[in-house]
């Protein structure tokens, strides 16, 4: 059992404009001492789901459906008293915003001491000391002076180390950083990183990082899920994500990133705007931005597909992909049985074009099955390359709207080739029966 | 007035200093010295980085370049002339050269001709908009605090311009800045920012806050904005792999004090000071083999106070390479190499 377990989660707002589905079927799981990388397009609902996790959601925001499980107990439904033991205590969660979580009237230390105080049977004495001690931890200078002193006299920087050793001070289970680092500069985030890592491997803690910095990602995550439109897009590990990425939005978002290659170039940015959360698409949330976007991809949302038993992606890319080395692998094979190559050809070419609707294709497939009985190995190749585009091709209309405007003409003219096929075979088969 | 050849500085920072009275005690105040002695120019055209560790004064040195801080000490020459607040007490001529003719008083800039000329990018695209204001108010505040429009007619029509110019629709003009996300409510604070012409614009870590595929646009954005005005940068950003790409030439700066300023892949790949090395060291690579692999140079011990800097090289007490002589003295700020500016006794050691 993982020390956290989030199963298809749906959190909406409910506004005067309507639904906001800010999260819709968020799912993963948490083990101690590791570090899960939450990444994605502002406005995807990473905030949003962790908020979810500790509730605390604007009061418009609620959480629809879905399981919340730390240690194996249900948080969605628990009620207020077994939330509160929950933060601070077990789950502790760093702020995006620091100014806004600091109360601007109120010195340093009254805050830091008020959230110990709080959260841990320590005395005024010990409060204040382990707050000196925190503020030390994560490299605030002079703390004793520093603990007088009120937040907007300290840098955003600053702010936000303090918010840090807020979260820390309570040696909590979970802790999750929502964006922790991004007011820091490289040598201190580097410091903040190398504490967190130091309390995970001590303390077993683990830790949620939200965060738009792939370079923060790559060096702490062990896992890694990428959102979109408030779901996750992708899952898997590090190194699946960063060399293996799976989805469309995931690629773009490795594209964009500068690098030294990129000095006296443009960058390249997602093209396009957010997805509207009012107004969900049924097809693929990504497909209005996507370059790859196929005509399958705006009818209907890709499945999640479980790429290997860490690594899941929602994009209809990897079927074609996948339909393209099944139909290379099964030509192939039937040219090695010596098939009528041009038969071959053309049923795989079909196949990947996609003239066909999936009536079509699914009559083919019984025909392949009533052929099976009698047909020799020429006949078996034959099958394998339908089926190795109807396993995969629900909808059998795999294929880019452009290409696909170019090879109409061409689809229609197999499709009637096709159709006309069909009617020679039948009699033939009732002949055979 | 200086010579105007290409590489004429627009921007000269001379010898600035600004100091915060801090409370330290009943009735007494110590300065905290946030920005200490900083002198640097910046070409017409060119962007300028400024990187350096969280609280080292880079957003004060760009308010008070601004003069939204008046300067303790030091001076701005803009464009060659001094610029001066009504209220300013400075002794400017103290900062004179040969080539301002030994004297800075009979040229000077007033602080409102100043403004019009020069303007800043925030940090926040959440806190820094009135969320009670719409799109187009906001857009159009410079302008009518600087009266810059005759007629409304002609306040809407340079608001749709602007507007356009950072790639927003003019149907957003008259919606609330909350109704934006992050990247959009950007482009409005730098619609507002370029609504009064500016030439010279502070760019105070403007895209920290955007996910990276927004920062692309934005940083695209800011790319083309200087190509087709001409416009001069000083960029503030922590991410070392977003001013690489940004800048033309990279300063960095320590506890208040300049440390080290040379081209941008000059300095990227063959930093000489040892802390820009540690800086550099501790970019986070977004690769997780080259991540994990990575050797970064740690520093050592705490970061010492600007209310309290240690005598000496403000970088002493974490540097591997202090010696006695880095107690006794501050390393002056001098050319080392052709455009290569570093601070440390040392520079030949550390680096051999
Ligand atoms: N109180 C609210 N009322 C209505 N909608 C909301 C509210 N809070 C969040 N949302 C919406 O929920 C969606 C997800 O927001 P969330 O803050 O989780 O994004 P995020 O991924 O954390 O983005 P960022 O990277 O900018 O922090 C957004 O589209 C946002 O507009
Ligand atoms: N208004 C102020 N009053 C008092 N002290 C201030 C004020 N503004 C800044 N400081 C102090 O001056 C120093 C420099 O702050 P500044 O905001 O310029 O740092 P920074 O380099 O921009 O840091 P960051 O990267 O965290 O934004 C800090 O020690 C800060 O506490
Ligand atoms: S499913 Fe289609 S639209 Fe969505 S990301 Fe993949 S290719 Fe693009
Ligand atoms: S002057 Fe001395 S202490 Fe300062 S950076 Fe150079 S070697 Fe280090
Ligand atoms: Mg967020
Ligand atoms: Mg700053």
């Amino acid at each position: 059992m993982a020390l956290l377990e989030v199963r298809d989660l749906h959190t909406s707002f409910f506004t005067d404009a309507g639904e906001v589905k800010a999260v819709n079927g968020v799912s993963f799981d948490l083990d101690r001492g590791k570090v899960l990388g939450i990444v994605g397009e502002s406005g995807s609902g990473k905030s949003v789901t962790v908020y979810s996790i500790m509730q605390i959601l604007a009061p418009a925001g609620k959480i629809v459906s879905g399981s919340i499980k730390f240690d194996g107990q249900e948080l969605v439904g628990a009620g207020e008293r077994v939330m509160r033991d929950i933060r601070g205590n077990k789950i502790s969660i760093i702020f995006q915003d620091p100014m806004t979580s600091l109360n601007p009237t109120y010195t340093i230390g009254h805050q830091l001491m008020e959230a110990i105080l709080l959260h841990t049977d320590r005395n005024k004495e010990q409060a204040w000391d382990r707050a000196v001690e925190m503020l030390k931890l994560v490299n605030v200078n002079e703390p004793e002076k520093r603990m007088k002193q009120y937040p907007h006299e300290f840098s955003g920087g600053m702010r936000q180390r303090v918010m840090i050793a807020m979260a820390l001070a309570c040696e909590p289970d979970i802790l999750i950083a929502d964006e922790p680092t991004t007011a820091l500069d490289v040598t201190i985030q580097a410091q903040i990183l190398e504490l967190m890592q130091q309390l995970q491997r001590d303390l077993g803690m683990a830790i949620i990082m939200i965060t738009h910095d792939l370079g923060v990602v790559a060096q702490m995550c062990d896992e890694i899920v990428v959102m979109y439109a408030g779901s996750y897009c992708e899952r898997g590990t590090a190194d699946e994500i960063f060399y293996d990425p799976r989805h469309e939005y995931t690629k773009g978002l490795l594209r964009s990133i500068p690098t030294t290659g990129t000095v006296g170039q443009k960058l390249q940015p997602i093209t396009g705007t957010p997805i509207d959360l009012l107004n969900l698409p049924k097809g693929c949330p990504f497909a209005p931005r996507c370059d790859a976007a196929m005509k399958i991809c705006i009818r209907q949302a890709a499945e999640n597909m479980e790429l290997s038993s860490t690594h899941k992606a929602s994009c209809w890319i990897n079927v074609e992909r996948n339909a393209r080395d099944l139909g290379a692998s099964a030509m192939r094979k039937a040219q090695k049985v010596g098939m009528d190559l041009d038969d071959a050809a053309d049923i795989a070419k079909a196949l990947e074009v996609g003239g066909l609707g999936a009536s079509v294709l699914s009559a083919e497939v019984h025909a392949a099955r009533v052929e099976e009985e009698l047909q020799d190995a020429r006949q078996q190749a034959a099958m394998e390359v339908r089926e190795a585009g109807a396993d995969v091709l629900p909808d059998g209309d795999i294929v880019g709207d452009g290409a696909l405007m170019q090879s109409r003409e061409k689809g229609n003219r197999i499709s009637g080739k096709r159709n006309s096929a069909m009617r020679n075979k039948k009699p033939r088969k009732g002949g055979k029966r | 007035m200086a010579a105007q050849g290409n590489d004429a500085p627009l921007v000269e920072v001379r010898h600035l200093k600004e100091y915060f009275p801090i409370n330290t005690g009943f009735f007494k105040t110590t300065p905290l010295k946030a920005v200490d002695d900083v002198s640097f120019a910046i070409r017409r055209g060119e962007t300028l980085g400024l990187v350096g560790e969280s609280g080292c004064g880079k957003t004060t040195v760009g308010r008070t370049i601004l003069h939204l801080y008046e300067p303790t000490d030091g001076v701005v020459v803009y464009d060659g002339k001094a610029v001066v607040g009504p209220k300013e007490k400075v002794d400017i001529d103290k900062f004179a050269t040969p080539a301002d003719g030994g004297s800075l008083t009979g040229n000077t800039l007033s602080l409102n001709e100043y403004r019009t000329k020069t303007t800043m990018v925030f940090q926040d695209p959440y806190s820094s908009l009135n969320p009670r204001m719409t799109v187009s108010d906001i857009i159009a505040e410079p302008l009518d605090v600087h009266k810059l429009c005759a007629s409304a007619k002609e306040r809407e029509e340079r608001v749709l311009e602007l507007m356009n110019r950072v790639g927003l629709n003019s149907e957003h003009a008259s919606r609330y800045a909350h109704e934006f996300s992050g990247g959009q409510r950007q482009r409005i604070g730098i619609a507002r920012s370029l609504a009064v012409n500016p030439e010279f614009i502070v760019c105070d870590e403007p895209v920290s806050a955007l996910d990276v595929s927004i920062q692309a646009q934005v940083i695209n954005m800011f790319d083309e904005l200087q190509e087709e005005m001409g416009l001069t940068y000083l960029f503030i950003a922590h991410d070392l792999l977003v001013v690489r790409h940004i800048s033309d030439r990279i300063a960095v700066m320590y506890l208040g004090k300049m440390v080290e300023l040379a081209d941008a892949a000059e300095i990227y790949d063959r930093p000489l000071h040892p802390y820009s090395k540690s800086l550099l060291s501790a970019v986070p690579i977004p690769d997780p083999k080259i991540a994990r692999a990575n050797k970064r140079i740690p520093l050592q011990g705490d970061i010492p106070s600007p209310l309290n800097a240690p005598s000496g090289c403000p970088f002493r007490t974490r540097c591997q390479y202090a010696t006695e002589a880095c107690a006794a003295t501050m390393p002056e700020f001098k050319e080392v190499e052709k455009g290569h500016f570093v601070a440390c006794h040392r520079t030949a050691e550390v680096n051999s």
